[in-house]
């Protein structure tokens, strides 16, 4: 079965936008059409901005949600220390070196992003980076036409 | 211990007999899990309506500042 790398960016999208890409393919995991993977780390940095922008409880709400997802994976600390310094000099930001190293950790197979920036990174080599549209199509859905394919 | 009508823990017990679960509580866990993944859904759904949204760039943005903070707060100490 598929193996995709959630960035934390799909899950604020989904909160932020009415109807986009980043909610089927949440909708999509769950409904077991491909193992959805996400990192310790990424629950942190969903509680830390939705905790800035939404009101109490929403943070929570979603950690449940994430929680609930049918077969969804979580990579511990552990595993993304196990592969410290692994491709750093293929990674421009320090601080988005622990989402590719639990990409790795799981041996996933796409990485799916909202963001432009880490797709254009070096580590794109190694690292098969999908907006949300495009990773729908691998797997069979067409999708919504929206800006960039979030 | 979970208090159901006969005719439930019977049914319960069809979906072990054809492999759906292996026991009555994977069966339970299973059924919590799902209720809480409805309910959390609903919250969510009540958040996204009631919050103003904010330009995709600018999520993105917001991401990134947290990003760093909380890379920080992990693994700079």
């Amino acid at each position: 079965m598929i193996k995709a790398y959630l960035d934390t960016n799909i899950f604020l999208t989904y909160l932020n936008v009415e109807t986009s890409n980043s909610e089927l393919v949440i909708e999509l995991a769950d409904q077991g059409a491909y193992t959805a993977v996400i990192s310790f780390h990424t629950t942190n940095e969903l509680m830390h901005n939705i905790k800035s922008r939404y009101p109490k409880n929403v943070a929570g709400w979603m950690f449940a949600f994430i929680w609930s997802i049918h077969g969804i994976q979580f990579v511990q600390k552990e595993e993304i220390d196990a592969l410290k310094g692994l491709y750093s000099d293929l990674i421009t930001d320090m601080d988005d070196v622990p989402h590719i190293h639990a990409y790795f950790a799981r041996e996933c197979d796409y990485f799916v992003t909202t963001d432009r920036r880490l797709m254009e990174m070096k580590i794109n080599e190694k690292v098969n980076f999908k907006n949300p549209k495009s990773f729908l199509r691998i797997i069979g859905v067409d999708g919504h036409d929206t800006a960039d394919g979030i | 211990m979970v208090r159901l009508p006969k005719t439930e823990f019977e049914f319960i017990d069809h979906t072990i007999e054809d492999g759906y679960y292996a026991d009555r509580d994977e069966f339970i866990r299973a059924a919590v899990r799902l209720l809480i993944h409805d309910v959390s859904k609903r919250k969510l759904s009540e958040a996204k309506r009631n919050v103003k949204k904010i330009p995709h760039d600018e999520l993105l943005q917001t991401v990134k500042e947290s990003r760093k903070e909380v890379y920080q707060q992990v693994w700079d100490d």
